[in-house]
């Protein structure tokens, strides 16, 4: 595999657009107040569990009475490889390694997680999940890229290039501060100056002229990842907890290795976005085995393969993973469950302060609208608690900027070991 | 009456140019593009290699149980890779998401079905045509990424969407909505009412996914005025629309029905009885008479027109589209009860559509198809594994969505950092295959005629070599975007 060499012009052309451009864009927020410096290696991962993942299915309350009848042949009350994580809960089989974290006191969770979308929209809730904003297609840019911009002021330490794993930008990283993107590719040819010559044809051209800058500034990246990229390197770790893995869940698995190849990488991102794609599980999901099992063992092993491709970065590290909503508490008529409300977030993560709930359980007796798992906790309280303990992001950004009108939506505090 | 350029027609209301069209076109432009209307084999894919949808159905179970049967014999056995289809493509490099296909032989069946598409879209007889099916094929998207409708996800855009994209919304969307296509991708196969004489035997009941996807993306739209109780009372309805499998026609016996397996059916002892209440009317009817009224109800609401109207408006103008294109589409398909020849006619004729200014980046698919068009390439020169690995280098392989709501129509979501350089990769391959055939300035005037704009042909004039002018013409602002 090889990489273009850019010109010194584009990397100059590159400095500009992903640091100058971005401060004067934000003009007068450098009023801010002063935060507390954080230190500037610490990095951030956000996955997107596309598709609402059963939240109900991967932390199982199996000690609540009304748990076997509501989800009769999906209970896991009984099933063999359950993970006990106290207060009536059990991980799913298939999350060994999210048990082994909690157990580490580097994973908690978040049940009963939801945006402030109530409309069991896919697509309604995936944008409410990225935008950050109070309502459906309430912001075009991304909460992450708002609280780069933000951080590019209150932290300008930890104001370092953001990539998404994928060949596009998802909506949570789009935005006025300059992401990336980053794919692997059999073809990698270019070779000639073919990319100066393109920058040249698209100067005028903000949409063509900017991916082509960011993508340039990524394959310096990339280059200096390089071995841990090549597509063999991406078949996945051998042997201990980071095992490759087969069935739907590999791609989790593969992606979580490229992220950690590019977030190690010397000059590498300080934040990268994942998206798991394939929860939504109407048919047939299965209980401790079967199709949903297979994307949860693949979800774990993506937990695993960033612990331990990290190394001692997974100290600096910190993960959260949602999704746009959870399922149905009742197993449905085919064997799956159906759209819902209230769902399940993970924050993992060296620095964590693990095997614990955030947020408060709301039971299975009382039902949202008779069906779902209440939305008792508003998953901004996670993002904004994330941001303020990991990036060091003051309040009245995280209130008024990133997440619009969220002034009476508290972060979690205390989310971090000091 | 003033009428479109034919480079804007070319690449607005077609496929983009091919070298010998812009001669047939340049006369009257308009006219070209409406020449495919009601044509009613525009937009049609007939290859007898094709299975139908119960053919291919069946293969599939063929093929698993084939694989089945080799794996207790061997224990542990090889994927089965197969034969045909998928030559010159080795395991290691499928991509974990096209692994399924091997699992299953989706490989086998949806390579042909890939191969005709595409060359269906480079040839097109009807090229307005073509595009117009692709939009309601997206529109009512069926996606190969799940076990359920892999085999089926090409059956379907060939029988239930390309043969009726001239006809009535009403009858698109009841083709759509009760093909294989859609009952196994959306689960309906698995939605037996609790009531009905099969669900009384067996635990079994509603899900609601089909329900749902049918009024917020096929219909209504989200804001279209629907709540819970809607969706649950129109998933009620809709039992009884599935899919015969082995082990349903075995069950089936028992109420002297017979049916053979992969065929879709309403089978009415699957059927959840009683009067259904959705969006305030009462729907009295018995069996799938009540599914068909409440869909040709929903077909033509003011809701629908008004969805339909703005995504169509999305696709052909800007990402933003223009309000007055909007409320044009939005009335004809309220005056015509959603007559869908009707609206591609307001459409060509918009005022809208005839602007200057290229505003939709084009998506992977349409850079692909329309750079083998501008490079003369015909169907017959494409190869499937090449073809494959060039959608898979794009991120777009065709029948494979991946989500119910289909592809993204907006710039946002293909325009990435890295999707750009993929894009300059692809025209590498292409413009080292095509450099010695065609001068670089020829291929310009084919590829954009008098949109290519005086910093391009500069550009173009003084590339380091003919490849690279190539790759600069399909790189450049003009051909990214139509």
């Amino acid at each position: 595999m090889t990489f273009s060499n850019p010109s010194v012009s584009s990397r100059r052309d590159f400095a500009r657009l992903a640091g100058l451009s971005l401060v004067l864009s934000l003009g007068g927020a450098r009023l801010a107040a002063a935060a507390t410096p954080v230190p500037a290696d610490r990095k951030l991962v956000f996955i997107i569990l596309r598709g609402a993942l059963d939240g109900l299915a991967a932390a199982a309350p199996i000690g609540a009475p009304e748990y076997s009848g509501l989800r009769g042949a999906l209970s896991l009350a009984g099933r063999p490889g359950l993970h006990p994580i106290g207060e009536g809960m059990v991980l799913h089989p298939a999350l060994a390694e999210s048990a082994r974290l909690w157990n580490a006191g580097e994973l908690a969770l978040l049940h009963a997680a939801a945006t402030p979308c109530r409309s069991r929209s896919h697509f309604d809730g995936q944008d409410v999940l990225e935008s950050g904003a109070d309502r459906v297609y309430g912001a075009k840019d991304g909460w992450l890229n708002r609280a780069l911009a933000r951080a590019s002021v209150e932290q300008p330490d930890i104001a370092r290039p953001a990539l998404a794993v994928g060949q596009n930008v998802p909506l949570v990283l789009r935005g006025a501060a300059k992401a990336g993107s980053w794919a692997p590719s059999r073809a990698r040819a270019h070779g000639d100056d073919i990319l100066d010559r393109l920058m040249a044809l698209y100067e005028g051209d903000d949409l063509l002229f900017d991916a082509l800058t960011q993508a340039m500034g990524t394959q310096e990246i990339a280059a200096t990842a390089e071995a841990d990229l090549r597509a063999d390197g991406l078949a996945g770790a051998r042997g201990g907890a980071g095992a490759r893995i087969a069935g739907p869940g590999a791609a989790y698995q593969q992606s979580a290795k490229a992220g950690a190849a590019l977030l190690k990488a010397p000059n590498g991102p300080g934040l990268i976005v994942l998206s798991f794609d394939g929860w939504d599980s109407h048919f047939n999901q299965g209980a401790e085995a079967g199709p949903l099992a297979l994307r949860l063992a693949g979800l774990d092993a993506a937990f695993a393969t960033l612990r331990s491709e990290l190394g001692p970065l997974w100290q600096k590290t910190l993960v959260i993973a949602a999704s746009e909503f959870g399922r149905t508490a009742r197993a449905n008529g085919s064997g799956g469950t159906d759209h819902g409300t209230g769902g399940l977030a993970f924050l993992a993560g060296g620095g964590v302060k693990g095997g614990r709930f955030l947020g408060d359980w709301p039971g299975l007796a009382r039902l949202h609208e008779g069906r779902d798992l209440a939305p008792q906790n508003d998953l901004r309280r996670l993002f904004k608690g994330a941001l303020a303990a990991h990036w060091g992001l003051s309040e009245p950004g995280l209130a008024a900027d990133i997440f619009p009108d969220s002034g009476n939506v508290k972060g979690f505090s205390d989310l971090l070991r000091a | 009456m003033v009428e479109i350029t034919a480079a804007l027609a070319l690449t607005r209301l077609g496929l983009g140019p091919r070298p010998e069209e812009w001669a047939a076109v340049a006369p009257n432009p308009g006219a070209w593009a409406r020449a495919a209307i009601g044509v009613t084999d525009a937009a049609t894919i007939r290859s007898t290699d094709l299975p139908n949808a119960a053919d291919s159905y069946r293969m599939q179970l063929d093929y698993r149980s084939q694989r089945r049967e080799a794996a207790e014999t061997a224990q542990k056995a090889p994927p089965i890779v197969p034969p045909g289809s998928v030559s010159g493509l080795r395991p290691a490099d499928v991509p974990p998401e096209r692994a399924l296909d091997f699992v299953t032989g989706g490989a086998l069946l949806l390579g042909p079905e890939i191969l005709a598409r595409t060359r269906a879209a480079v040839d097109a007889p009807y090229p307005f045509a073509e595009r117009w099916a692709l939009f309601w094929a997206n529109h009512f998207t069926v996606g190969a990424g799940k076990a359920a409708s892999l085999a089926l996800a090409g059956p379907f855009e060939r029988e239930a969407i390309r043969p009726h994209i001239w006809g009535s919304f009403a009858s698109l969307l009841t083709h759509a909505a009760t093909h294989q296509g859609m009952l196994a991708w959306l689960d309906q196969m698995g939605s037996i009412g609790p009531n009905s004489a099969f669900g009384q035997r067996r635990e079994r009941g509603l899900n609601e996914n089909l329900a749902r996807e049918i009024l917020e993306l096929h219909s209504l739209g989200v804001d279209g005025g629907y709540n819970q109780a809607d969706v649950t009372e129109f998933a009620k309805a809709l039992t009884g629309w599935t899919v015969i499998t082995p082990r349903l026609r075995d069950g089936l016996q028992r109420f002297g029905i017979s049916g053979s397996i992969g065929e879709a059916r309403f089978l009415d002892p699957l059927h959840e009885p009683g009067t259904r209440v959705i969006l305030g009317r009462n729907y009295a009817q018995e069996g799938a008479a009540q599914s068909r009224a409440i869909l040709g109800d929903l077909a033509v609401h003011p809701a629908t027109a008004q969805f339909i109207a703005r995504k169509l408006a999305r696709h052909f103008t800007a990402d933003d589209p223009p309000a007055s294109l909007v409320d044009r589409l939005a009335k004809s398909f309220m005056a015509t009860g959603g007559d869908l020849a009707a609206l591609a006619q307001t459409l060509i004729a918009s005022p809208e559509i005839r602007v200057p200014a290229q505003a939709k980046f084009k998506q992977p698919y349409e850079f692909l198809v329309s750079s083998l068009r501008a490079a003369g390439m015909s169907g017959a020169d494409l190869r499937l594994p090449e073809l494959r690995r060039a959608f898979d280098l794009l991120g777009q392989p065709p029948l494979r969505a991946p989500s119910p709501r289909g592809w993204a129509d907006e710039a946002a979501a293909w325009a990435g950092p890295d999707a750009l350089v993929k894009r300059v990769e692809f025209s590498q391959i292409l413009a080292k295959r095509i450099a010695g055939k065609v001068a670089p300035m020829k291929f310009l005037e084919d590829a954009l005629g008098p949109l290519a704009g005086q910093r391009l042909r500069q550009a173009v004039s003084g590339a380091g070599d003919a490849a690279q002018a190539i790759v600069l013409v399909l790189m450049s602002p003009e051909f990214q975007r139509r």
